[in-house]
């Protein structure tokens, strides 16, 4: 049976790297969700995931209830988004594309239309409030529920039903309209 | 299409490129090792010391919970066996005559100091 975040977390403690691995496997796709709700471009995001969730493991002590790890991880991983947002020039990390060999990715024009549509749907997502293109990528990328996003987002599960409605229309009108240019 | 259908944000997926995905997974995990190790730091004489420090403190624990009870009991033994012995000498100082109430006060008081 899959341990619980909380005993992974003890076990982080204990200095099991291990534990950190399974913890990374299970939250950084959410991570970078949320990341790239907030900093809104893809090697940005990356950055902000990577970085949130080391500082995450060296203060891992801090972590004061660990079966709300994701919430707390969450909570840096905005922090540091909005941070980011805030002082572009941070550039540490290397981004991911920049670090694949050129024989395991995609062919190019599978790459260039991946690319294409990810422009654009990062270009619609931009026109969108924060919290707005935090739910939709975190229900409909992610697929967290109503109620874990209301949790994480400390909204009431209406707001977060009424946020994904509103900006599934506005993408989808965007997305039609970038099409069509 | 309605706004209740999921929309496909699936080119926004880093999973979409597993292999892209297992680097980013593995240089995460390089730079957490290297925080994990910087975390334990050296194992010094202190630490020695500190890690000892709980147990020391169970066998002090322990050791103070056998004697106080014992100590209580040779302490009521004792005060026990004390009273018997000032009785005897409160007793023989008069002999036969009886003492009277103040007398016999102030030979107990004598015999405590």
């Amino acid at each position: 049976m899959d341990q619980t975040d909380a005993e992974l977390v003890e076990a982080v403690r204990q200095g099991s790297r291990a534990a950190a691995g399974q913890l990374a496997q299970r939250h950084l796709h959410g991570c970078r969700a949320i990341a790239l709700a907030i900093v809104g471009e893809v090697s940005g995001a990356d950055d902000v995931t990577q970085d949130a969730f080391v500082y995450a493991m060296a203060r891992i002590d801090d972590c004061r209830d660990p079966s709300r790890f994701r919430a707390w991880l969450g909570q840096i991983v905005r922090s540091r988004a909005r941070n980011q947002v805030r002082d572009r020039k941070d550039d540490r990390h290397v981004p991911l594309e920049a670090v694949i060999p050129a024989d395991s990715r995609p062919s190019p024009a599978q790459d260039a239309e991946r690319s294409d549509l990810r422009t654009r749907l990062l270009a619609a997502l931009r026109v969108l409030p924060e919290d707005h293109r935090e739910v939709v990528l975190l229900h409909d990328l992610e697929g967290w529920t109503h109620r874990e996003i209301a949790d994480h987002l400390e909204l009431p599960q209406g707001t977060v039903r009424s946020h994904l409605h509103h900006a599934r229309r506005v993408l989808r009108g965007l997305l039609e309209e970038l099409r069509e240019d | 299409m309605d706004d209740e259908t999921r929309l496909d944000l699936s080119p926004l997926d880093p999973g979409a490129d597993p292999v892209a995905w297992r680097e980013f997974l593995a240089r995460t995990q390089q730079r957490v090792d290297a925080v994990l190790t910087e975390r334990e730091g050296p194992e010094g004489p202190m630490l020695v010391i500190a890690s000892w420090r709980r147990r020391l403190l169970l066998a002090a624990a322990a050791a103070l919970a056998m004697l106080v009870p014992a100590e209580i009991v040779l302490e009521l033994r004792e005060t026990r066996a004390e009273r018997v012995q000032r009785l005897v000498a409160v007793s023989t100082h008069w002999g036969a005559t009886p003492p009277t109430g103040a007398e016999f006060l102030r030979a107990l008081s004598e015999q405590r100091r």
